[in-house]
């Protein structure tokens, strides 16, 4: 037996014991109550007759050694009956000195059966305890092994409906989720980039390709001089294209491993877009596309200004890039209520309606930009999203009733 | 099986027919369905695809012919009515087209209204962080008809983000706005629910608003058709 146990039964000892002193006293009470009624009745009969004075006090003082003359016992006790059965006499005559024992062993035996059932309902509810403890154990092991999503339900596991158990098995359900929330996170990183080392060794390929091709071709002795100087040239773009690709890859992967950090802070909005513009301005103008900004007064916007003008660099460059000479694209920005609302619309080729979900995914690129043979990975688009995604923003975009596309860029106008 | 109380949202070969006959609707068909934790789900269908039905019974708003939905690992329709109701009151958050606002109660109020159902106490800081986040704070007294569209749907998006639910089922929530208000609404419930670690259903048939998404689930005729 544990020292809790025995705790226990020390209590449950007390209890009994306060019981039986308490139903003591109220015996003794009682009693002494009696005993006052009954002198209350000798002094009245006393009174009435004088001449029974001494057998009376023989009586009070010798209760045992009452003379009743040839009256046996047994003929008494009927003759009370009798006496009852007139007067109505109540309670078969309450003998106190034995009902005072009777009472007495009753007190006792209830006292100690309320104890002894005391103790068995705090017997279960110890043994319930018991029981959650094991089922809590239970579950904690199976986190030890790795297993999170296998709590039990509260009803079939655990005993006893109460608050403080519930509250036990609800935290330690939500520290399950929580558990599985992170290995899926870690393993879905993993995945990530796994599928990031293919996808780029995948996009890194193809332009390797033609410019090993192109340089082959220029060593290539069969060749003329001025073929070969244009096989030069082949490589040279070669060369820069993939300059262009892995810069951006860079970036895209550094992204992805959460190595760039983005860092919104209240900035003019003005010169984030100025310097956007700015950056794309000598491609646009070789096509003489137009770029208009319609900006009615500058605002001090929330965002990380270097991530932020990629962003639309990267959309600018898709409307430049998928637009025919002369046409024009135009920056519009609005004031929402918390929000401000960038649009980027252009005159090009725009997006299927199929493809306006699927253009956001990592090295995507639409039907119709494949076709033209621009050059482009599918990322800028992608990383668009990202950046503003991790800043609070959104980015969305429509076909336009005529031909062209609207690009619908969400930034929190302050800190939240 | 789907006992994974790590897996969020699980729809198990869900049924639910409306009338009988030749005036029997499939609204929802055996579709089955598992929802991304922390993820934004867009449902896309055309209209009478079943998508509303589908998600009144992800919210155990209403009891399906055949099939489970599980959330965190419990078998919703296995519970009693008022256990259903108390479970969906602290998981799950609703976001109506029509708003639903009490006209009755002003804004502070109809945001706390569900906290009052669910008998929690409420924090004054919490409502106040939430009335902040979503742009509200200086309208918190004003009844219900004294705002405009997109300050009623943004009444009725903090209500949903009161009580902190797992899950925040949306229908067509833009769907009575326009198109300028329907980007402040979803950027700022999409923002929301990113910060606090939520997961999003919603049903709509805007396209814009199915991009922002991170994932699509097309519905046709009651059956998912495409992931």
């Amino acid at each position: 037996m544990d020292r809790d146990r025995r705790q226990k039964i020390k209590k449950y000892f007390i209890v009994y014991l306060v019981f039986f002193v308490l139903f003591s006293v109220f015996l003794f009470v009682l009693g002494k109550y009696q005993i006052s009624k009954e002198r209350q009745k000798m002094f009245v009969l006393m009174n009435e007759h004088p001449e029974l004075e001494a057998e009376m006090i023989a009586m009070w003082e010798k209760p045992d050694s009452w003379n009743f003359g040839d009256i046996r016992f047994t003929e008494m006790e009927k003759m009370i009956e009798v006496l009852e059965d007139q007067y109505g006499y109540g309670a078969k005559g309450i003998d106190l000195e034995r009902s005072w024992w009777v009472f007495w062993g009753i007190g006792i035996l209830a006292g100690a059966l309320l104890t002894a059932a005391m103790a068995g309902i705090n017997d279960k509810k110890h043994r319930d305890s018991r029981e959650n403890l094991k089922a809590l154990y239970e579950s904690l092991e199976q986190f030890r092994k790795g297993e999170f999503g296998e709590i039990p339900d509260y009803e079939t596991v655990y005993r006893e409906d109460s608050e403080s158990w519930m509250k036990v098995w609800e935290s330690l359900r939500e520290l399950g989720v929580y558990f599985a929330e992170r290995k899926r996170i870690l393993m879905e990183e993993e995945n990530s980039i796994k599928a990031l080392i293919t996808d780029i060794s995948h996009q890194l390929k193809t332009p390797l390709a033609s410019l090993r091709m192109s340089h082959e071709m220029m060593t290539d002795t069969h060749f003329t001089e001025e073929e070969r100087r244009e096989f030069q040239d082949q490589e040279e773009k070669e060369i820069e294209k993939l300059e262009t690709l892995l810069k951006e890859l860079v970036n895209l992967s550094r992204m992805e491993a959460h190595m760039i950090q983005i860092r919104p802070s209240s900035a003019s909005l003005k010169k984030t877009i100025a310097g956007a513009v700015s950056q794309i301005y000598l491609k646009a103008r070789n096509k003489e596309i137009e770029i208009q900004v319609e900006m009615e007064e500058d605002l001090e916007v929330c965002h990380d200004v270097k991530w932020t003008e990629e962003v639309f660099v990267n959309i600018l460059d898709n409307s430049v890039k998928y637009s025919g000479e002369h046409t024009t694209v135009t920056v519009r920005v609005k004031r929402l209520v918390r929000n401000v609302l960038i649009e980027v619309e252009d005159e090009g080729i725009g997006i299927e309606k199929e493809e306006l979900s699927r253009i956001y995914h990592r090295f995507y690129r639409g039907e119709a930009a494949r076709r033209m043979e621009e050059e482009g990975a599918g990322v800028g688009l992608y990383l668009a999203r990202l950046i503003l995604e991790r800043q609070g923003g959104t980015i969305s975009a429509k076909q336009k009733q005529q031909k062209g596309t609207v690009f619908r860029v969400t930034l929190p106008a302050a800190i939240s | 099986m789907n006992k994974d109380s790590s897996k969020i949202l699980v729809v198990e070969d869900l049924v639910k027919y409306y009338g009988a006959g030749e005036n029997l609707v499939r609204a929802v068909d055996h579709t089955n369905l598992e929802i991304e934790r922390g993820k934004f789900t867009a449902v896309v269908g055309r209209s009478g695809s079943g998508k509303s039905t589908l998600l009144h019974l992800i919210g155990g708003l209403d009891r399906p012919d055949e099939g489970k939905v599980w959330i965190e690992g419990k078998d919703i329709f296995a519970l009693k009515d008022e256990r259903l109701a108390e479970f969906r009151r602290k998981k799950i958050g609703f976001v109506f087209q029509d708003f639903n606002l009490i006209p009755s109660l002003n804004v502070w109020e109809n945001i706390v209204l569900p906290l009052g159902l669910g008998g929690r106490k409420v924090k004054r800081e919490d409502v106040e962080e939430v009335l902040e986040k979503i742009g509200l704070m200086d309208k918190k007294e004003t009844m219900p008809n004294a705002l405009s569209g997109g300050q009623k749907q943004r009444t009725a998006i903090a209500r949903a983000l009161v009580t902190r639910p797992a899950i925040i089922l949306a229908d067509e929530p833009t769907g009575n706005l326009d198109s300028q208000t329907e980007l402040e609404v979803m950027s700022l419930l999409k923002s929301c629910v990113a910060d606090m670690g939520q997961t999003l259903v919603m049903i709509t048939h805007d396209e814009m608003i199915a991009q922002m998404a991170d994932r699509m689930v097309e519905i046709e005729d009651g059956k998912v058709v495409n992931y």
